[in-house]
């Protein structure tokens, strides 16, 4: 076959181009390290890498997230384990002012510590996790949740939001625990009432409703539930009373008549249907305040009010002496013992719930790990290079170059012109 | 003895003009397109010497011919033509394919790293670290897409600049050819042995050179002259005419150059008829892939614009206000108004304006569109997607603006401006997308990681009721209030009995109301979980309020309503089809017997109810009372309470009652009449009757007392696209229906009892609150775009894979047209090229045949020498 000269150098030149462009990917690849230099050598593995890439760094998300709802969880079991300590307490001093043995002083004492343990509980309650924010507080994460109200008694004025964090693709874990559902929704062992005021009220005055209390329990079930609604009138020397669900009025107590029109007597006692409670400062017309009938009673309320039918007989150990006066007192003291015992046992429920979540995210931490090692053998399955395969495949292809350079320039020198001297 | 002399001389001449061709050839070995020559030779006519025979003469040239196949070269041409197309995509699909799949140039780890952002968030809300990393991560996303769009845009500008360069050469080529030609003409024969050798190489190595650029057709001429043909059929050179070609910028993209063709003082358009070559090349990589690329991009962002705002605006930011948009608006009417461009052709004035909004993520498609007013004169348009050239919409402009038409995800609205039959303008969603996202959002506090909206439960509850936390999707609805960051109204569920409740507006938590319309007796599951709010965007409702209601009759059976028709009309919002369901009420009917008909309406909820307030009850002495035929036992509120709500047959009738001690409230939830009718006492007993309007009847007993009659009112609510109208005995003409759509919804479930109250309120400083936090890091993996199946960066990654499946496929094509190519070159040269070897061989057989015929002569002139000196010289 006839050859001519230039194409003789033409294939001399693209055969040597060839090997040289192969060469220098291969060195590339060396270099980096990797197995393709672009996606469009193999557009399905790199994308594959991509995706795998985008799973991989969920994944490690996830696992950050879960060290986080770790941290939290642990922090509130162990506040829960510590109010559970202290809520022993307060079993055994209601326990032990049961025996019939006591002074006055010893009753004023107890209830001092009572008062105490009801502190640090609280203070318990109104933990802060590790970025300044109430664990218990639910989304209202900068208002403190337990406060001690105008008169005497607790509130809690936190909500029922949860906060949850992704663990994983579909399941999601709470990071924060609404004390209201452990510590303020327990189920009492008899009904009782909540008081509250409405938030439209007057903000410039200083009135108050105290807590209140059910004196009579047996009128108090006989109407149960009934929630009321007291407002002041225009002038507020007078309010009313009246039920919330259909207007009516309600009798009071002494003189028994209606609460319309009532006259208010700052800080006296107003009685109806086994309900007492008192309203102090001075109120502004329009003025509402509620009263609720509830089965639930929160920890600190529980433990507030048998401390104060301790102090009452501490003040006055007579109180104790008539039948009538002992059996309240027995009544108020196994009511107490009963509530608080509720209490342990939701803060022990809500910390074994706890437990079951830390075992869940130790759990998912394990699955997630797997997964990301597996994630990353993928990944380097594809995307490594074999550095012995390229080496191999280097030293073959600097060979080839190696001897077409030295066939070319040999063969390119073998012309007739040599020979014509 | 002359002979000998000529036939000598005649050797010499033929081997000098072999040795000058050899020469020749040498000297072009390297010349590119030159074929080898070679001289033909032919013994010259013989002397006829009688019996003799023949005597030789000597050799002629018969010319000088190149050594070509035309099937070789045309081989060559249009190998050359497809290899550079290829190469030209090829190169530039790579550039795209390095930046887009690199991790350093790539979108891909910045989408990452903004929804990992969004993810701290979701940890710690109130933390005012991740809120800054959220925005300083949104903006490497974003100065990522912008200068990913700048890389587009440049590419896009060197292709221009290359488009030019290239045209030029095609006009330099061109002339070049038509010079040859008239050269050629002047100089060739019809001798096939005789022609301009050089020149036509010359020419041919032109036409391989202009192959290179575009795809021409070339066509031999009689005077051996080369027509150049273009496109599909100009024609660049004709024999020595010379025309030429020249760019414009684009009449339908601002951005791009076309390429015209140019025929004395008129041009006109080719781009669409050019391919092949690297021109080809350019222009075919400018409207697959780049625009792909450009489509691609711009609905990631989209997606991102969008999703991201929404999920912002549904939340609640640090200073309890509702969320703002995160990234500038997607369809803001800027960015809605820069998406078309008018063709330079439509008539004057220019002043049409269009808006194309981007709706429906999962329903785009990465393509351009052209929207046209046919010329038929009815102001008819159609708009053809141009990936595959589908018309996907047409309408038809009645003269109203603005005239909307949706499709493929988007909504294009035809706002102002004198549109007129045969106006073009193409549609260009996604284009400027990547560049147009911005991060708007600057102040940390503004990020709505927050739910704007909070449940709880009532103190009392003795059931086992709960309530969700409540889902928010649009806070542009009237319930909330941006001004005083407010729930309005504020909600309670009241329920009635373990099966029913009303939603009430508690506003003043010591006196809820009723919501208009009202929401009463709704019936709760137990089992599942009951949504309490309408999840229907568009759903209406009203109460009955036409001229009978409240008009109370006296002494006449039944409750005087008229007969009416009423009418709802249904728009399908789906396929604009209108249908119309009437009712027509019998005189009398109640409200409870309309309210049953319109329930099996579709698309129609109606409830019946009824409420009185009876007061003022005096009585001296025995007085009755007979409520709905039932005889109520007592004169004094608490035992009339107790007396209806005693009675069974009333139950049945779902009326109920409350008392406050002087006056009684009767409420029906069936919507029933109401008939009272006071019997005994003496003159002066009565009492009063107040019906829900407030119409005040005072019945008194002892003489014949007329009963007294009214009916009730019905709740209607209809969904999306059903309107009512009525003649006005219950429903006035054309009522203002009033949304019933709350933007929010909650949940009940378990067993709540009888007085349970559930409440929704405002989340006021709810800021550990990380709901919306976590629905928006949710968006990462959530599968939005092309059609529901991929998320922002799987959609981001499937661009990736294209391109680099194009870019492979690209370098396969371009490699095998290579070495096509390169066998056409080589046959063409194992033809035509030269090779030293054989040259240097010839050159040795010249040169000798040259020294063998100069030895001819010297023998001629030797031999002559002789004969003069013999004949006495």
């Amino acid at each position: 076959m006839r050859i001519s000269t230039n194409q003789f150098f033409i294939n001399g030149q693209i055969g040597m181009q060839r090997v040289q462009e192969q060469l220098s990917r291969t060195q590339q690849k060396i270099a980096l390290s990797t197995n393709y230099l672009t996606s469009s050598e193999n557009p399905v593995a790199t994308t594959k890498v991509m995706i795998f890439e985008e799973q991989l760094a969920l994944a490690e998300k996830f696992e950050e997230n879960i060290g986080f709802a770790t941290n939290s969880t642990e922090l509130a079991e162990s506040t829960l384990g510590s109010i559970v300590n202290s809520l022993q307490r307060v079993r055994e001093l209601i326990v032990g002012a049961n025996t019939a043995t006591l002074s006055g002083p010893d009753y004023l004492s107890i209830a001092d510590e009572l008062d105490g343990i009801a502190d640090e509980i609280a203070g318990l309650m109104n933990a802060k996790d590790g970025v300044g924010d109430f664990l218990f507080s639910g989304f209202q994460s900068s208002t403190k949740p337990f406060i001690e109200r105008n008169g005497g008694g607790w509130e809690f004025q936190g909500d029922r939001g949860v906060r949850f964090l992704e663990v994983s693709v579909d399941t999601k874990i709470e990071i924060s625990f609404p004390g209201r559902s452990v510590f303020v929704d327990v189920e009492a062992s008899r009904n009782t009432l909540i008081t509250s005021e409405s938030e439209f009220n007057d903000p410039d005055t200083n009135a108050f409703i105290s807590i209140g209390e059910v004196i009579d329990q047996e009128a108090f079930d006989q109407v149960y539930p009934t929630d009321y609604v007291m407002t002041f009138n225009d002038p507020p020397t007078t309010y009313n009373i009246v039920e919330r669900s259909d207007g009516s009025p309600v009798l009071g107590e002494s003189p028994p008549q209606p609460l319309v029109n009532a006259t208010y007597n700052e800080g006296t006692e107003i009685r109806f249907n086994g309900a007492s409670f008192l309203v102090s400062g001075n109120p502004s017309a329009g003025d509402t305040y509620f009263i609720e009938s509830t089965p639930r009673e929160d920890i600190l309320t529980s433990i507030y009010r048998i401390s104060e039918v301790y102090k009452d007989v501490g003040e006055n150990i007579n109180l104790i002496q008539t039948a009538e006066g002992a059996a309240r007192f027995q009544t108020a003291s196994e009511t107490a013992l009963n509530n608080i015992d509720a209490g342990l046992i939701s803060v022990s429920q809500e910390r074994s719930r706890l437990g079951t979540n830390l075992n869940q995210l130790s759990t998912l931490m394990d699955m997630s790990e797997g997964l990301r090692i597996e994630l990353r053998d993928f990944i380097s399955d594809i995307e490594d290079l074999d550095i012995a395969e390229a080496a191999t495949t280097l030293s073959q292809e600097t060979f080839i170059l190696e001897a077409s350079q030295a066939s070319f320039a040999r063969i390119s020198s073998l012309t007739i012109f040599n020979f014509l001297r | 003895m002359a002979n000998v002399l000529q036939v000598g001389v005649s050797a010499l001449v033929a081997n000098q003009s072999g040795l000058r061709t050899v020469g020749h050839n040498i000297a072009n070995t390297s010349t590119e397109g030159y074929s080898r020559q070679q001289v033909n030779y032919v013994a010259r006519t013989p002397t006829e010497i009688g019996q003799a025979g023949f005597l030789g003469n000597g050799v002629g040239q018969q010319g000088v011919q190149r050594v070509v196949d035309s099937f070789l070269t045309e081989e060559l041409n249009s190998t050359a033509n497809s290899y550079q197309r290829f190469e030209v995509l090829y190169t530039n699909a790579s550039r795209l394919d390095d930046l887009l799949g690199d991790d350093s140039t790539g979108l891909s780890p910045t989408i990452r790293g903004f929804f990992e952002a969004i993810q701290s968030g979701a940890e710690s809300p109130t933390s005012s670290a991740s809120r800054q990393l959220m925005i300083s991560q949104a903006e490497l996303m974003v100065n990522r897409f912008h200068s990913l769009q700048e890389r587009l845009n440049n590419q896009n500008d060197s292709i221009n600049l290359q488009i030019e360069t290239i045209v030029e050469q095609i006009n330099a080529i061109a002339r070049q050819i038509g010079e040859l030609n008239e050269q050629i003409a002047a100089r060739a024969t019809n001798d096939e042995f005789s022609q301009p050798n050089d020149l036509l190489d010359q020419r041919d190595q032109l036409i391989f050179e202009l192959s290179e650029l575009v795809s021409v057709d070339s066509l031999e001429g009689d005077d051996r002259t080369t027509d150049i043909y273009i496109g599909n059929g100009q024609g660049l050179v004709i024999g020595n005419q010379v025309f030429g070609l020249e760019t414009e910028t684009s009449r339908d993209d601002a951005s791009r150059l076309d390429i015209n063709f140019v025929v004395q003082s008129s041009s006109f358009n080719i781009t669409n008829n050019i391919s092949g070559g690297e021109l080809g090349g350019m222009l075919e990589f400018r409207e697959e892939i780049l625009d792909l690329v450009y489509n691609r991009m711009g609905i990631v962002a989209a997606g991102i614009m969008s999703e991201v705002n929404d999920q912002q605006q549904r939340g609640m930011d640090l200073d309890n206000e509702v969320g703002i948009n995160f990234f500038n608006d997607l369809n803001s009417q800027t960015l809605m108004r820069s998406r078309y461009t008018p063709d330079v052709d439509n008539a004057l004035p220019d002043d049409r304006v269009i808006e194309v909004s981007i709706d429906e993520l999962g329903e785009l498609l990465p393509s351009d569109y052209s929207l046209e007013f046919t010329t038929t004169g009815n102001m008819q348009y159609t708009i053809t997607r141009l990936s595959d050239d589908t018309v996907v919409a047409s309408n038809i402009l009645s003269g109203v603006f603005p005239s909307t038409t949706e499709f493929d995800g988007l909504e294009v609205n035809l706002v102002s401006g004198s549109f007129s039959d045969g106006d073009r303008f193409t549609l260009r969603p996604y284009r400027t997308l990547s560049g147009d996202i911005e991060v708007q959002l600057t102040n940390i506090r503004d990020i709505a990681f927050a739910q704007p909206i909070r449940t709880s439960l009532g103190n009392g509850n003795v059931g086992t009721g709960r309530i969700t936390q409540g889902e928010v999707m649009d806070t542009s609805t009237a319930s909330f209030d941006r001004v005083n960051n407010a729930l309005v109204p504020p909600i309670m569920i009241e329920f009635l009995d373990e099966t029913s409740y009303d939603v009430l507006d508690v506003t003043d938590p010591a006196n809820p109301v009723n919501l208009v319309p009202p929401m009463l007796n709704q019936t709760f599951t137990r089992g599942l979980s009951n949504a309490v709010f309408t999840d229907d965007e568009n759903e209406t409702g009203l109460t009955t309020d036409g001229t009978d209601i409240s008009v109370v009759q006296i002494a006449t059976a039944g409750n005087g309503y008229s007969s009416e028709t009423i009418e709802f009309t249904t728009v399908d919002p789906e396929t604009q089809v209108i249908s119309r369901q009437s009712v027509t009420t019998a005189l009398n009917d109640t409200a409870e017997t309309t309210a049953q008909t319109l329930n099996a309406l579709v698309g129609v909820t109606a409830t019946g109810r009824n409420y009185a307030e009876i007061s003022s009850i005096l009585s001296a002495s025995p007085m009755t009372l007979t409520f709905n035929g039932e005889l109520l036992a007592g004169t004094d509120a608490d035992t009339l309470r107790d007396s209806i709500n005693n009675n069974l047959n009333l139950a049945a009738d779902g009326i109920s009652a409350k008392s406050d001690g002087s006056t009684i409230s009767i409420r029906a939830n069936t919507g029933v009449d109401f008939t009272f009718q006071v019997g005994g006492g003496t003159p002066g007993d009565s009492v009063t009757i107040t019906t829900e309007d407030g119409a005040v009847n005072t019945v008194s007993g002892a003489f014949a007392t007329p009963a007294i009659t009214f009916g009730g009112k019905i709740d209607i609510f209809m969904s999306e696209g059903v309107t009512v109208s009525g003649e006005g005995a219950l429903v006035s003409v054309l009522p203002n229906p009033i949304s019933t759509y709350l933007g929010y919804q909650v949940e009940v479930d378990g067993a709540p009892q009888e007085g349970d109250l559930f409440f929704v309120n405002y989340n006021t400083d709810g800021f550990s609150d990380n709901r919306n936090a976590v629905a928006m890091a949710q968006l990462q993996a959530t599968k939005i775009l092309d059609n529901g199946e991929a998320t922002f960066n799987e959609s981001y990654i499937n661009l990736v894979n294209v391109i680099g499946t194009s870019t492979n496929e690209l370098e396969i094509s371009r490699e095998a047209t290579l070495s096509i190519f390169e066998r056409a070159r080589a046959d063409r040269n194992d033809i035509a090229g030269v090779n030293m070897d054989e040259e240097a061989v010839k050159l040795l057989q010249f040169e000798q045949a040259y020294n063998a015929a100069a030895q001819i002569i010297t023998i001629a002139r030797s031999t002559f020498d002789t004969l003069i000196r013999s004949t006495g010289g």
